[in-house]
């Protein structure tokens, strides 16, 4: 037997015995290793000077700290988080310093079962679809609900969705971010529940409009959260249209004269946004809205990071160098908005779509940051376990080969970083060149899962279904 | 002289001469070796300090100033665990930006506490800044000041600090917390003297005797700015090339999917 059928056999050995645990097992296990996680870290911030606890939690904690003594958390230097935050993290002080740990790491267990029960519907919907597509072919398309004894064991919604889900659970990367006291959990769980809420309501139509209005108070509160879910606005936008956009004309309709539906999404986000937003500038004021958004906008950091632009950047930081003009920096910025537009536009106006959509916006967002270091890859690898289904069109093979060329990149990116950092070697060429390298990388994976994206690789056996 | 007398003589002569060794004894200058490590952006301060034995097991505390150039930085964060830790007592602003390059930073000083013992070992870990990019040198040399040492004994010991130990006999310093520094201490006329001031403001600058390895001094690499207009232009061009290739090359497959999506939802329609 060859080596690679070995290793596939191995695989779907592992991906059975995976399939044959319960969904609620697997959480059982998630929450242990979390909680091992969590002592963990308490054991080793105690022993050791290089802390395993993230620096934004103790900056958080900090904040919570303040708002407890009647103070405002941007009293706090480098606070620059929704006031939300501290406000969760308050029992830090109060009850115990993991306290926040602990809420994230929950989030982090609410979006397996988001994950879980979103492919499950998904799933479910999509076979539904192809079938009553197929039996239209055979003239017979008015049988809809059909079982799904027609579909083989691996391509069961619930074996998909529990799959999906444990990709999430096993990921060490997420478990490791969420029990250091990253609160991004927090605010991709709000960006999946918005995505749930809009893929649900188009199965639920008599509470239809009432989900995407939530969906919408979702949208808004994530992006009070953290700015960049405001790029994935247009995508849930379309995917709420009635009819398919080919034209700019028709694009134009689509803006200008939004349905039912889309009205209530646009006036979800902006009750929620605003209200939000108001509220916390009427408690902290100016500082507010400078700290938590504008800061993003003027922020300077020429240190190195994994992103395209740090070259660029950097050398843009000598005082010879004069401000480039806005044109200029319209040309750096513009393919990112380019790729954005297209993603939606093609895969952002059908909800059987919409998870992949938001999920390759969010690469090409992180992609395209003038900043990228490994915590924003959480952005897009929250999303990646909702359109596992899509890629079967990639092999085994194919998709460890992506996996390895994404962290061979990282890796080739390190050693010169390190060099510098440790060494203080002059690599800051070398560090622009793999991060040109990365970028690149990130590029074909980005193009191998958009060209073998799928979304009807179902196994139907005809003789059960007729 | 009787046998007695000379006994008395003696033991008066033997006390007398005791005595006058106790005064004569000169306090030495501390000695403080002061090493850094030798390569990376992030490197320790490594003091090891020596203290005359007078001054060891009395009430007296010692600060020592390390003055850092603008080019240097500390993380108040990592200073906050290795305090928690008690590794480490110091004071330092409360607030230092870590992400300012050089040319825009402010230098500072970050004060060590302790209380003087017969040898001692203190870790400061520091921090390079980036320089701005130069057309003219490819690397920044950064020199760190020598530390200075200031102790402040209670009065009952204040004798220990000797004169020809105190660098500036006539001058007392307040030590200034909030700011990290030490004011030289000016008394007005008129102004009451409280305990606390008296406590803060009795800090004597002592002469140290600094010991180096090797000279604190660092070479920071430096890009060419120069480089920025082809550097421009090859982020442009591969950000351009990137996503329109990515466009090409997945627009088959999605107008595909559209299609058949399209098709869906118009059968879909029909049946409803």
């Amino acid at each position: 037997m060859s080596q690679s059928k070995i290793t596939t056999v191995g695989w779907q050995r592992l991906g059975g015995r995976i399939l044959q645990t319960s969904f609620k097992t697997h959480m059982l296990i998630s929450a242990l290793l979390r909680l091992a996680l969590i002592c963990y870290g308490q054991l080793h911030d105690s022993q050791s000077a290089v802390p395993y606890t993230d620096i934004d939690y103790k900056v958080v904690t900090d904040g919570a700290r303040q708002v407890l003594a009647g103070g405002t958390p941007f009293a706090r230097h480098t606070y620059r988080y929704s006031p939300i935050m501290a406000y969760l993290q308050t029992l830090n002080i109060l009850l115990h310093p993991a306290w926040g740990k602990l809420l994230y790491a929950t989030f982090d267990l609410l979006i397996a079962t988001l994950i879980y029960r979103l492919v499950h519907m998904e799933i479910k919907s999509q076979y539904q679809k192809t079938v009553q597509h197929l039996l239209s072919k055979f003239n017979r398309p008015r049988e809809s609900n059909q079982s799904l004894d027609a579909l083989d064991a691996r391509s069961h919604p619930e074996n998909l969705a529990r799959a999906s889900a444990c990709f999430w659970l096993y990921n060490p990367l997420t478990a490791v971010i969420s029990t250091r006291g990253s609160g991004d959990c927090f605010s991709s769980f709000f960006v999946i529940l918005t995505i749930y809420l809009l893929l649900k309501s188009e199965h639920d139509e008599v509470r239809s409009h009432w989900l995407i209005f939530g969906a919408g108070l979702a949208h808004g509160l994530v992006i009070h959260l953290r700015l960049y879910p405001l790029l994935f606005s247009l995508a849930y936008y379309l995917s709420l249209s009635t009819r398919l956009t080919q034209t700019p004309l028709d694009f134009l309709c689509q803006i200008l004269r939004p349905n039912k539906q889309q009205w209530c999404l646009v006036i979800g986000t902006l009750v929620s946004l605003v209200a939000f937003t108001w509220t916390f500038y009427s408690m902290y004021g100016w500082e507010y809205i400078y700290e938590a958004y504008l800061y993003h906008f003027v922020r300077k950091d020429p240190r190195h990071n994994f992103s395209l632009q740090f070259l660029l950047q950097y050398l843009g930081s000598a005082t010879s160098v004069p401000e480039p003009s806005v044109m200029l920096k319209l040309l750096v910025l513009a393919p990112q908005f380019l790729l954005i537009l297209y993603l939606s536009l093609s895969f952002g106006q059908f909800r059987q779509t919409l998870p992949f959509c938001i999920f390759a916006v969010a690469f090409v967002i992180v992609t395209y940051n003038s900043v990228v270091t490994s915590q924003y890859f959480i952005w897009y690898l929250a999303l990646l376990p909702l359109c596992l289904n899509n890629f079967k069109l990639l092999s085994w093979r194919r998709c460890f080969t992506l996996l390895f060329l994404w962290l061979l990149a990282q890796a080739l990116w390190l050693l010169p970083a390190y060099l510098l950092e440790f060494r203080t070697w002059n690599t800051f060429y070398w560090i622009g060149l793999q991060g040109a390298v990365f970028f690149a990388t990130n590029g074909y994976i980005l193009e191998q899962l958009l060209s073998h994206y799928g979304f009807t690789q179902f196994k139907i056996s005809y003789r059960k279904l007729l | 002289m009787s046998m007695k007398n000379f006994k008395c003589l003696l033991f008066f002569s033997v006390l007398a001469i005791m005595g006058g060794i106790r005064n004569c004894y000169v306090v030495e200058s501390p000695i403080v070796q002061v090493e850094m490590d030798k390569a990376g952006m992030h490197r320790t301060l490594t003091y090891r300090l020596r203290f005359d034995y007078p001054l060891v097991g009395k009430d007296c505390e010692y600060v020592l100033l390390q003055a850092l150039p603008a080019s240097v930085y500390i993380s108040t964060d990592e200073l906050d665990d290795l305090q928690r830790l008690k590794r480490l007592s110091a004071v330092y602003p409360k607030f230092v930006n870590i992400e300012v390059a050089t040319e825009r930073a402010q230098p500072f000083s970050v004060l060590l506490r302790g209380t003087p013992k017969i040898t001692e070992a203190l870790g400061l870990p520091v921090h390079f800044r980036y320089h701005a990019p130069s057309d003219k040198r490819s690397a920044a040399t950064v020199a760190i000041p020598l530390p200075e040492l200031y102790l402040n004994c209670p009065t009952a010991d204040s004798e220990l600090v000797e004169n020809e130990l105190v660098a500036r006999p006539d001058k007392l310093y307040c030590l200034n917390a909030p700011e990290s520094r030490f004011d030289e201490n000016v008394v007005k006329e008129g102004q009451p003297t409280t305990m606390a001031h008296l406590e803060r403001c009795n800090w004597r600058r002592v002469h140290v005797e600094c010991q180096l390895k090797t000279p604190l001094r660092a070479e920071i690499p430096v890009g060419q700015a120069n480089a920025y207009g082809p550097v421009l232009c090859g982020t442009i061009l591969l950000g351009w090339s990137l996503a329109l290739w990515t466009i090409i090359r997945s627009m088959a497959n999605t107008r595909r999917i559209n299609q058949r999506l399209n098709e869906q939802r118009l059968l879909q329609q029909k049946v409803k």
